[in-house]
């Protein structure tokens, strides 16, 4: 079976799925309308405070945005497709309906995706793409070629680490149960480290969200491609802004590995 | 009454056994600590900060301090129960049983919650003290702000209820709980204080009931408001309490109706 085949399984999914959630037309809407209210509140609370203290860190309102606006984007690509597929785990290996991902003739992680599509994370894109023509239309940045490929390049790689998150973050319940709280933590704690410039933070944390949780590499470093003049507060290399797609690749592949070592581990539990 | 009190205990118990996951709790509200200490010191290291009602940073890290262990206190998960129950068919069980949903509901959390409280509170208030020179306001204040507390843990079960009940129409909620927190962290003041908000905004913000379960309580607790504010304080709790219950009386009756029971 080649791969094209799967992409064909995979557009057939998504197209049922989408068909049977526009039955209902207004949930599938409201859905996708309070994820943009949701975050948009967290953009209201990123301008109360720069309103009020001018920059933080000598980041502007619009610098911060921005950065935000990776990690959301970002976010709202792999959630879209992971979501609840990642979540869904937890209960799957609970009471032993695994099992019957096992048993089909796809691969496991490609069926589990396939099989949900999480809507509401339109909004995530949607707000973002919105909210990235904001900053460029206020803001004047000019950017050369290299810039755009290596930024784009980038918003790939950080895909691929939140993609990488969330997969090792539902892996977990192969090993622990009840464990769709570790998720949580993987995404929204850990996260919360990555809405402001990490330059803030003592240099042990800095260290951490780039060498051993490389959750900076998601926003902080790739931004740093497009505001090059904030480099004189680049963090232990600058060549650490081009970092994103490699360590993207890297996490991605680690993902896949704890994810089917975890299969492996799985005993059923249902009867 | 005496089964209401051992269906709390038991619940309590209950929640013991899910012990790692409130340490994975109480590890994300660290977490969650750290990153609010970092921004207010960066925002007060870098600029020309004036404020009428200003707070100095030692005070601003008391009140993310307080704010965190308020949320282990009245944060409950009462939306995604209901979201369950309709989801699974459990409600018809629970409206066939002699005894008041509401009440049960009520219980739950509490048992639940004085066991998050237990498990969250404490090693934060250890570690705040050590680490950000947390300290307690005087006793009488202290005193205050506990009884403020309580009143906003019946206003958030309230609210929380009230949201839940939109199941009965709307079947799917989970993601209600999220956009009814993010509203609440913003416009309750968990970690932005209202004095900080333009014009406009803490109007806004005034009218909404959030305030008085966050920031309300914190302005006691850091002794910035005088004894007649708080009694004001407590007056527009208790009106704020005695609406939300009217008003979830009546979502009820019309709810019940609407209530679509699944699976069998």
């Amino acid at each position: 079976m080649g791969e094209g085949y799967k992409l064909n399984v995979y557009a057939a999914f998504i197209k049922i799925y989408i068909k049977t959630k526009l039955e209902y037309r207004f949930s599938f809407f409201s859905d996708i309308f309070l994820q943009i209210f949701t975050f948009s509140f967290m953009y209201l609370g990123i301008w109360i405070l720069i309103d009020n203290f001018g920059n933080i860190n000598g980041w502007s309102f619009y610098e911060v945005m921005f950065l935000y606006n990776v990690n959301l984007f970002s976010y709202g690509i792999s959630g879209l497709l992971l979501w609840i597929p990642m979540k869904q785990v937890e209960g799957l290996v609970h009471n032993g309906d695994f099992d019957l991902y096992m048993t089909k003739p796809m691969n496991i992680l490609l069926h589990l995706i396939s099989k949900n599509f999480t809507h509401p994370f339109f909004g995530h894109i949607i707000l973002s793409i919105f909210i990235f023509i904001l900053i460029f239309i206020n803001m004047s940045i000019s950017l050369n070629l290299f810039q755009v490929l290596m930024f784009c390049l980038s918003l790939f790689g950080a895909t691929l680490i939140q993609i990488s998150i969330m997969i090792i973050g539902g892996s977990i319940n192969f090993w622990l149960i009840k464990a769709s709280t570790f998720l949580d933590i993987m995404i929204y704690g850990l996260r919360g480290f990555i809405s402001y410039p990490i330059s803030i933070y003592t240099h042990s944390i800095q260290f951490i969200l780039t060498f051993a949780l490389p959750y900076a590499f998601i926003n902080y470093y790739p931004v740093m491609i497009v505001f090059p003049e904030k480099s004189s507060e680049m963090l232990f290399n600058k060549y650490l802004s081009f970092g994103t797609p490699v360590i993207g690749a890297i996490m991605f592949i680690i993902a896949l590995r704890i994810w089917n070592i975890g299969i492996k581990n799985y005993q059923s539990t249902g009867s | 009454m005496g089964f209401y009190f051992r269906y709390t205990i038991n619940v309590f118990q209950q929640n013991s056994i899910y012990r790692t996951r409130f340490i994975l709790q109480l590890f994300y509200s660290i977490l969650n600590l750290l990153v609010y200490i970092s921004i207010w010191t960066a925002l007060y290291s870098t600029s020309k900060f004036s404020n009428p009602q200003t707070l100095n940073l030692n005070e601003m890290i008391n009140y993310v301090v307080v704010s965190t262990i308020i949320s282990s206190i009245v944060s409950n998960n009462i939306i995604y129960m209901i979201d369950n129950k309709i989801k699974t068919g459990d409600i018809a069980i629970d409206l066939i049983r002699p005894i008041d949903f509401s009440t049960l509901l009520l219980c739950e959390t509490i048992g639940r919650n004085l066991y998050q409280t237990i498990i969250i509170s404490v090693p934060i208030i250890i570690i705040s003290s050590f680490f950000f020179e947390f300290s307690p306001p005087n006793p009488t204040y202290l005193g205050l702000f506990i009884f403020s507390l309580l009143l906003a843990f019946i206003i958030n079960f309230c609210l929380m209820f009230l949201f839940g009940m939109l199941g009965f129409w709307y079947l799917t909620i989970w993601h209600l709980d999220q956009f009814l927190n993010d509203i609440i962290k913003l416009f309750a003041g968990v970690w932005i204080p209202l004095w900080l908000f333009p014009g406009f905004l803490s109007d806004f913000a005034n009218y909404l009931p959030f305030r008085l379960i966050y920031f309300s309580p914190i302005t006691i607790f850091l002794e910035k408001v005088t004894i007649e504010e708080i009694l004001f304080i407590y007056m527009q709790q208790l009106i704020t309490v005695v609406f939300l219950v009217l008003l979830i009386a009546l979502t009820w009756r019309k709810g019940i109706r609407k209530i679509v029971i699944q699976g069998g």
